[in-house]
């Protein structure tokens, strides 16, 4: 099957006063049509910066896309002109931001900012764009869609304003969803809600999606496939079914072993020690390399590959990396 | 929002009162004998008394603050002890004069000042930012006398394009009111390049790009409307400054406004007519805030439920 998007050796730097900070770092992955792909890590992994590069939203300064290729349906779109890319989002390629507050425009209505996209990528017109509104707004369940069509953002509630974003994000029936931490600021009930709809949406209108998300309970819950990010990198990429089942990346399985489980009684959470590091800081060889148990030499030194173990299961790690440069030996 | 627009008027009633206690005390903290004062260094002491029961001096406080709103109210502020022309006619012959020359001066400044900011916010850095901040800076320094001057030099001495003073057709305000309104542009162009910068680092920003926006859609509705909360206010603040402040470009200029009014009467010691003057300025600057509060409401829907929902 012909690939929705290829992502290939993507890389965003930003340049600040202190230093030049690789936010994304030789990023790539694919997806297939209508496939949900997770995107997992911790803040700062550069997971929503891989988003707005794709959308070709990263401005400069301090930020710039450097290298790479985002191939959508073929096409390059860090090399189409900007009145094409403009084209192209929120048409063919939307976004759902993490805060449904600070992502509406305080000062204009809800119908206001949701018809802008209708109008300006269908054509439609005034009473025809706002049809439309309603339509998604009822698509996402939301009541009283016409009257929510003229209030302002405050007067709705955050699982409201997220709801209608993700209407806003439909209306021109994208290709690629791209949900950057859509239920993060969410509470827990309205969190399942937002993941109920987004999942049968997903089988309604069978669009792409991206999912941004550091929370593995929300991936095992949306993504058929999974890439874990790490300072940049992607440290684990596979289905979910073999990440869940057999996570290889210390990182990963630090981050499987941090969450609490319903059946085990612990008093201690097992956590990942150290922290994420600082980005003008980055240690030599493998990033990962001062908060990982299984440390060897060669990590301090070197940067691993990430290398396909099994089919579909790719790691970036030296401890696998042995063992297939082992097998190959034999 | 009728019942915000109505809340801002209520709530200007006792500021009014308040205005008006401060310009009735001025005749009353005058250092020594008031009447004394008022009549002159060499009046009779019969006159003197004769202007102290005018005055009312002889009353109780209560008494003369009494009589002197009952006049208020009647639009009786008393008459000139120069002119001996009645202070209400005095104002009303200036004060249409300050309000012409403020306005084209708010005008010239809205228009300059807003529109520098946002392109030195939207081309940050580049030569214009640059170009335009330093302009900024001067702007605010420059002493408006000065400013006034050299304006006269340049373009009616040098040039003879435009007349030095006076008031008559339009050309004549040219040049006060881009003497007046110069600093306020400067002020506003900083301001408004300051919000705009704010703005534009927003998430709603990035969703408005994200939805396909061109550019000019995203910084002139989207940006802008936020960015100009906060200039209103310094527009509003200023606005009452320029009508007040008219006074050295009034002067520079030979222009027959309130400011001008306003000094002569200060050197003349025409107490009626200070008090007149000031009641008059700061009646126009309660006023103007209160236009300001109803701008707001119309820029910012979060201000008119602001009172009944909790966020």
């Amino acid at each position: 099957m012909e690939h929705i998007l290829q992502v290939k050796d993507l890389k965003t730097t930003f340049y600040t006063d202190e230093a030049v900070i690789h936010a994304v770092d030789g990023v790539s992955f694919d997806m297939q049509p209508g496939e949900v792909l997770g995107l997992v890590g911790e803040s700062g992994c550069g997971k929503s910066v891989v988003s707005l590069s794709i959308m070709r939203l990263v401005y400069y300064p301090p930020g710039k896309i450097e290298g790479g290729e985002v191939l959508f349906r073929g096409k390059n779109l860090l090399s189409v002109s900007e009145a094409q890319m403009r084209k192209i989002r929120g048409n063919e390629i939307a976004m759902i931001f993490q805060e449904p507050m600070t992502s509406f425009n305080p000062v204009y209505t809800i119908g206001n900012q949701v018809t802008e996209a209708i109008k300006l990528h269908q054509g439609l017109e005034g009473i025809t764009a706002k049809k439309k509104a309603i339509e998604m707004f009822k698509l996402v369940g939301i009541p009283r869609a016409e009257e929510i069509l003229s209030e302002y953002p405050h007067q709705l509630s955050g699982g409201m304003r997220q709801r209608a974003m993700i209407a806003m994000a439909l209306s021109c029936n994208p290709n690629l969803l791209i949900a950057d931490e859509p239920t993060t600021a969410l509470d827990v009930t309205i969190q399942a809600q937002i993941l109920e709809l987004m999942k049968g949406l997903k089988r309604k209108i069978n669009t792409a999606i991206i999912f941004i998300t550091h929370d593995l309970g929300v991936i095992a819950e949306m993504a058929e496939h999974v890439a874990v990010m790490y300072a940049g990198k992607i440290v684990e990429d596979a289905d979910i079914g073999s990440l869940f089942t057999e996570p290889l990346h210390p990182y990963t399985i630090g981050l499987m072993q941090s969450k609490p489980k319903l059946e085990e009684e612990k008093d201690i959470l097992a956590f990942i020690p150290g922290a994420v590091p600082n980005p003008m800081e980055m240690p030599v060889g493998c990033s990962f390399n001062p908060r990982c148990k299984h440390v060897m030499e060669i990590c301090r030194r070197q940067m691993p590959e990430l290398i396909e173990i099994k089919s579909g299961h790719k790691v970036r790690c030296w401890l696998h990396s042995k063992a297939v440069e082992r097998n190959h030996e034999q | 929002m009728y019942g915000y627009i109505i809340r801002r008027i209520l709530l200007a009633i006792p500021v009014l009162i308040g205005v008006s206690i401060l310009v009735f005390s001025i005749v009353r903290f005058i250092p020594g004998d008031p009447a004394r004062a008022i009549a002159g260094v060499h009046a009779s002491p019969e006159y003197i008394e004769n202007v102290r029961r005018e005055m009312l001096l002889d009353e109780p406080i209560y008494v003369q603050y009494y009589v002197y709103m009952r006049n208020l109210l009647q639009g009786n502020l008393g008459r000139s002890t120069f002119s001996r022309r009645p202070v209400a006619t005095e104002l009303r012959e200036r004060f249409p004069n300050t309000m012409r020359l403020a306005v084209a001066a708010m005008v010239i400044a809205s228009i300059i000042g807003v529109g520098a900011g946002i392109v030195s916010a939207t081309r940050r850095y580049s030569l214009f930012d640059n170009i335009s901040m330093v302009g900024a800076l001067i702007g605010v320094a420059a002493p408006v006398f000065w400013l006034g001057v050299m304006f006269q030099l340049l373009f009616s001495v040098r040039l003879g394009w435009l007349p030095s003073g006076g008031m008559g057709s339009l050309r004549f305000l040219i040049l006060p009111s881009l003497t007046l309104g110069l600093a306020t542009a400067a002020l506003i162009a900083r301001i408004t390049r300051s919000s705009m910068l704010e703005v534009l680092r927003q998430d709603f920003i990035t969703t408005a790009r994200s939805k396909g926006l061109s550019e000019r859609v995203v910084i002139y509705k989207h940006a802008l409307k936020n960015a100009l909360i906060p200039v209103v206010t310094v527009m509003g603040l200023q606005f009452g400054t320029l009508l007040g402040g008219a006074v050295l470009t009034e002067t520079v200029f030979s222009w027959p406004g309130i400011g001008r009014l306003l000094v002569d009467s200060i050197l003349a010691r025409d107490y009626p007519v200070v008090q007149g003057a000031v009641l008059l300025l700061a009646v126009s600057f309660v006023l103007i805030n209160l236009v300001v509060d109803v701008i707001y409401a119309f820029l910012d829907p979060r201000i008119t439920y602001g009172s009944r929902e909790v966020e």
